[in-house]
């Protein structure tokens, strides 16, 4: 292509997003994704960006919100999203680096500080406890604030530290509302919307009457209701229209069998069957699989409960493979909206992408990736089915993961692959080498299981069986990852630091993206409980 | 036959078998059938090059979805439920009443998630399908095929009691001199074990996938720093 042809592509591309209110700071039609090649071109796209900005900042979008949707991608750090960029870029054969996850073109940008009350790297719980009521508070807290103590059982005392959530103040308002997750429904993120509790593993009742034991609870206080209850019996406005995800058996008495894996029971010691229950509601649907998904009749359903697996729901990467079926996140975001948007006054939905965490956890960025990608196209949707005039989406992370992108890779190599030096000749690269003479891969972890046995000692993926070799004793050495294909889906990528059983958070800040009414309030560095108030701000709450 | 003509016979008949030599043919050791319920004891032993040895005895439990192996010294067990196409893996901590689940993608991504029928017999087929059969016969009463051979610098002396489809003697030699034997002390017909499985129902189950977020939780931060292991599953050999 000649130079100047190019030139033309890339502005064309440029001007052609200037016409919206919210226009995206990086062009996204199929022209834009022309790389430049020369020094002019990098001006020219530069200069196109900044034209675009200034535009979309001269048009604030002041507006009145009628519905809100915050995206919660689970320990989505900014490493994540460049990661993923990449990959989803050199999995559809365009320049990764050049490419863009949908919510990267959305028209706002901010940091978020996420320290909570007392922790300087955060849990999820006091996190997303922040986004939907406003507040930070401890470790653990569930939408109560941080005067309450970790295992507070009494209610009425949980009832008077509780924090009004912004799903709360839409039910009040007569607005629908909705959650949807890839974790199980009652985990910390989506449960902050609904329920208020001073620890986030009592997720069905009988790890609450494990924690309490013989304990006698004072005069005047009740039991707190463990999580699950606490969704199916929501009292503010009309309850949820739309609760999706993983957990079945903690909505159900251990003496029944889970539908799609008879072998395993409900978690529940109280008899009660929470899925029956939220079903016999008027206008009222649980589904359990892909199937009784997709026969949803959304003209007569007004409430939908949807659990797909008895713990959280499949990485995207596995999704094929469950036996029952289960809907992607972005199949149970356009579900959701559909149900939302019947309502005049409005929707609020919170959407996360639960398993990017724990994939990290597990110290396999393809999974955490992958799922990172599945959560930019369940944005996509979102955006196609609303206006941007009357629809604020906020798409952030509630924490960040000790995920790095290292060394000095080539614009192009695999990021799942070895870091090259770029210097070699006829389009071979070598992989670089460490101070120990051996390769080493682009992603890493601070810390985590990856390459470690836990003793000193260390596994390596065999690439012949795909299996890890049996443990090969400390050596002071890395492994020589000279003939594995760091590529393969069940590659851990290696950390430096072994904390075997889970890889950590990480306490920098995490991106805020913002589009749609109010939009530009989200700039600068802002502490993560702001977010609420932008959403409530845009609502008119 | 009432039970005290049979008690009389049986050992008649095994004494002419034996005094005879046992000319019935061995059943061939076949890893693609189910294998039947058996409930047995085993000891491992490590012997390293340098002395010192260790022994551990475990218990051992098979029916046809469901397999259990418990450490009766660690207060610590495994069990494995098959459901579908899907497996399940539970680590128990029986003096802490606890479990941690492993759900079918944690096992891949930890690339734990054995052959069924691996777990089941304690044999991995693809060993056995490199090693030379060196002998079969019949040892009291049941039919046995020993396997011996090197594979990357191990060596490896397996016999198989094969009606039952399981181990009764595993010695694994590496290259730096260790020994780890696994023998069948006990075995039993499903269900008529002297010893059952530590009824586990109403332990606390803590999801894998949930680790990272109980940081603080004592029995996690305890258990991450006992077992080491990225996944924490025992091993039977």
């Amino acid at each position: 292509m000649q130079l100047n042809s190019r030139i033309s592509l890339v502005v064309t591309a440029s001007l052609t997003v200037l016409g919206g209110a919210s226009a995206p700071a990086h062009a996204d039609s199929a022209s834009a994704m022309t790389v430049p090649t020369s020094g002019a071109e990098w001006f020219s796209a530069g200069r196109a960006a900044i034209e675009a900005n200034r535009l979309v900042n001269r048009e604030l979008n002041t507006r009145r919100a009628r519905n809100v949707i915050l995206f919660v991608g689970d320990g989505m750090g900014v490493s994540t999203v460049t990661a993923a960029r990449i990959l989803d870029g050199q999995q559809r054969g365009i320049d990764g680096e050049w490419n863009r996850l949908s919510f990267e073109k959305f028209s706002d940008l901010a940091l978020s500080v996420t320290a909570s009350a007392n922790q300087q790297t955060s849990d999820s719980a006091p996190t997303a406890t922040a986004m939907v009521a406003g507040i930070k508070t401890n470790d653990g807290a569930i939408s109560v604030d941080q005067s309450i103590t970790r295992k507070e059982f009494c209610a009425e005392v949980t009832r008077a530290k509780s924090v009004r959530t912004l799903l709360e103040r839409a039910e009040e308002r007569g607005m629908s509302t909705g959650v949807v997750t890839t974790a199980r429904i009652t985990h910390a993120t989506p449960a902050v919307n609904y329920a208020h509790v001073s620890n986030r593993d009592w997720e069905a009742n009988n790890t609450i009457d494990s924690d309490l034991g013989a304990t006698v609870l004072p005069v005047g206080c009740t039991k707190v209701k463990d999580i699950a209850a606490q969704l199916v019996d929501f009292k503010v406005g009309n309850g949820l229209e739309v609760a999706l995800g993983g957990g079945r058996p903690y909505f159900e008495p251990n003496t029944k069998a889970d539908p799609e894996y008879p072998t395993r029971l409900g978690r529940r010691t109280d008899g009660r069957d929470l899925t029956a229950e939220w079903a016999a509601k008027p206008g009222a649907a649980y589904v359990w699989n892909k199937a009784q998904f997709d026969a949803v009749d959304l003209n007569r359903t007004r409430h939908l409960l949807g659990l797909f697996e008895p713990s959280h729901v499949k990485y995207e990467a596995d999704r094929a493979n469950d036996t029952a079926g289960e809907p992607s996140l972005a199949e149970m975001t356009r579900k959701s909206i559909q149900l939302l948007k019947k309502n005049p006054k409005g929707f609020y939905l919170m959407v996360e992408g639960g398993r990017i965490d724990h994939a990290h956890h597990a110290g396999n960025a393809y999974r955490a990736l992958t799922d990172t990608i599945a959560m930019a196209e369940a944005v996509k949707v979102a955006r196609e089915m609303t206006d941007d005039e009357d629809t604020l989406i906020i798409v952030t992370a509630d924490h960040s993961h000790t995920l790095s992108i290292a060394g000095y890779p080539s614009r192009g190599n695999p990021i799942l692959g070895k870091a090259d030096t770029g210097l070699g000749l006829l389009g071979v690269s070598p992989v670089a080498i460490d101070s120990l003479g051996l390769p080493y891969t682009t992603l890493g972890y601070l810390n985590g299981p990856g390459g470690w046995t836990g003793n000193g000692s260390r596994r390596e993926l065999n690439p012949a069986t795909e299996l890890y070799t049996a443990e090969i004793p400390f050596t002071g050495k890395r492994p020589d990852l000279t003939n594995v294909d760091t590529t393969n889906p069940n590659y851990l990528q290696e950390s430096a630091i072994p904390t075997v059983g889970a890889e950590t958070h990480s306490g920098e800040d995490v991106a805020i993206y913002a589009n749609g009414p109010k939009s530009y309030l989200v700039r600068g560095t802002l502490e993560q409980n702001a977010i609420y108030h932008v959403m409530a701000r845009a609502l008119g709450l | 036959m009432n039970s005290s003509i049979r008690n009389a016979l049986v050992p008649l008949l095994m004494l002419v078998l034996v005094a005879c030599g046992d000319r019935r043919p061995v059943p061939q050791l076949d890893l693609v059938q189910s294998p039947p319920p058996v409930a047995a004891e085993f000891r491992t032993t490590v012997e390293p090059a340098q002395g010192g040895n260790s022994s551990t005895e475990w218990r051992f439990w098979r029916s046809h979805d469901r397999i259990e192996r418990e450490n009766p010294a660690a207060q610590s067990g495994d069990l494995w439920v098959r459901d579908g196409k899907m497996l399940f893996h539970t680590r128990l901590y029986h003096a802490d009443r606890r479990g941690i689940e492993y759900h079918n993608d944690d096992l891949q991504i930890l690339n734990a998630a054995p052959e069924w029928i691996a777990l089941s017999t304690l044999l991995d087929p693809g060993l056995i399908g490199v090693l030379r059969e060196r002998e079969n016969g019949w040892r009291d009463g049941y039919p046995y095929r020993r396997y011996t051979g090197a594979v990357e610098d191990v060596v490896w002396d397996i016999t198989v009691r094969t009606d039952w489809m399981l181990p009764t003697r595993i010695e694994r030699r590496g290259a730096d001199r260790q020994v780890e034997t696994v023998e069948l002390l006990r075995s039993f017909e499903f269900g008529r074990s002297p010893w059952q499985p530590v009824d586990s129902a109403d332990y606390d189950m803590l999801d894998y996938a949930d680790l990272g977020d109980h940081e603080r939780d004592p029995f996690v931060m305890r258990i991450q720093a006992e077992a080491g292991g990225g996944h924490m599953h025992g091993h039977a050999h």
